[in-house]
């Protein structure tokens, strides 16, 4: 090698240093920031945590595992979009598994889709997903065994949700799927009709184990009833899944 | 397996039709359905926006069910709407309160909510 050689690869390598530095930099600047942001990774409470405009696919790149006991308003009026992609790019899990209250958790946010969300230990589902306008995709929603869970406002908004996959989680009880009154409501006009089976599949059958129902009340837009219809015909013999459903023992 | 079937009655409520619903041959509810042009309200799912206080009446085209416990032959209560308009029903509880009214009146609502905001924001 001569010596203008040698420099040339000198010059190459102090590029290369200078390029690992600061990504070296880049990537501790946000391992820093997200340490603070969670405290090392065992923060809990994550109320209000990602609260607002200025949270956007963009700002929202987690180093760690999130596992929220409290999750009020974590996400509310937000700009990220597609949450489920954003965890799955930065290598990391949302976790509410341990959670216990998660009201608002998602209201007017413009959150596209989520993951799992295990509502196992919540004491209530109840409004997570008021208004998220944009929300299309629960990849699963796994229903709470020992609380009264959904309210009028749970889906209130949710205007272009279609896909959920809904999981019951045993013990079984009737009113795991339902508010303080017994009533579940899905009031949204796009869920699609496999989403609809899915959530009907988890409904308790209080006629067939000999109690008397009709305390409780499952709410579907005309829209979603019709839909569904029209896809799928009634089991049991029922003429309209409507009647299927009144058949377990609920109104409709 | 429950086999669910309707029976027509007459109907308690101005503009719906109503149907006894039946399992296995005993007497458990009512299908009440509007007629065409008409919207149900049926107050179990109203909801507060969590924003603005404001309770939002639901209402419905397609059929909604109630239990027997609801007297449809008695006089007829009364119930305020969201919009401060007071309205017969002859199903009133708790949860449940039912009455119709036009379809177009629902939706004419919506667009002078709508028409307000805009105003607000042209101001």
């Amino acid at each position: 090698m001569n010596f203008a050689e040698k420099l040339q690869t000198i010059a190459e390598n102090e590029q290369k240093v200078y390029d690992a530095g600061l990504r070296y930099g880049v990537l501790s600047d946000r391992i820093r920031r997200w340490n603070s942001i969670t405290d090392n990774g065992v923060r809990t409470n994550y109320e209000n945590a990602f609260y607002g405009h200025s949270w956007n696919d963009d700002t929202f790149d987690p180093t760690c595992h999130i596992a929220p006991a409290v999750a009020t308003r974590m996400f509310s009026y937000s700009k990220i979009t597609d949450l489920q992609a954003l965890l799955s790019r930065c290598g990391v899990t949302l976790d509410f598994s341990y959670t216990t209250n998660a009201e608002y958790a998602f209201h007017n946010s413009a959150i596209t889709r989520v993951g799992v969300i295990d509502t196992a230990n919540f004491l209530s589902v109840g409004n997570i997903f008021n208004g998220a306008k944009n929300l299309t995709t629960i990849d699963k929603l796994m229903l709470p065994y020992r609380s009264r869970s959904f309210t009028a406002g749970t889906f209130a908004g949710c205007g272009k949700l279609t896909n959920v996959v809904f999981e019951k989680q045993a013990p079984v009880y009737e009113n795991e799927i339902t508010d303080y009154y017994g009533n579940a409501y899905l009031n949204v006009t796009n869920l699609s009709p496999e989403s609809m089976v899915s959530f009907i599949s988890c409904l308790y059958d209080a006629i067939g184990n000999g109690k008397s129902g009709y305390a409780y009340t499952i709410k579907f837009s005309d829209a979603c009833w019709a839909a569904l219809n029209a896809a799928i015909a009634a089991p049991d013999g029922c003429d309209t899944w409507q009647d299927y459903v009144y058949g377990l023992g609920y109104n409709v | 397996m429950a086999i669910v079937t309707r029976e027509d009655m007459v109907s308690f409520i101005p503009n719906t039709t109503m149907q006894k619903g039946y399992i296995n041959g005993v007497h458990t509810g009512y299908f009440i359905t509007p007629v065409d042009g008409y919207a149900l309200h049926d107050k179990a799912s109203d909801y507060e926006d969590p924003d603005t206080g404001i309770i939002n009446d639901s209402f419905y085209t397609g059929v909604c069910s109630c239990g027997k416990e609801y007297d449809f032959s008695t006089v007829p209560a009364f119930y305020t709407d969201a919009g401060g308009s007071v309205v017969n029903v002859v199903a009133f509880g708790e949860e449940r309160a039912f009455y119709a009214v036009p379809a177009d009146r629902v939706y004419r609502k919506e667009r002078e909510e709508s028409c307000t905001q805009h105003q607000k924001l042209s101001n």
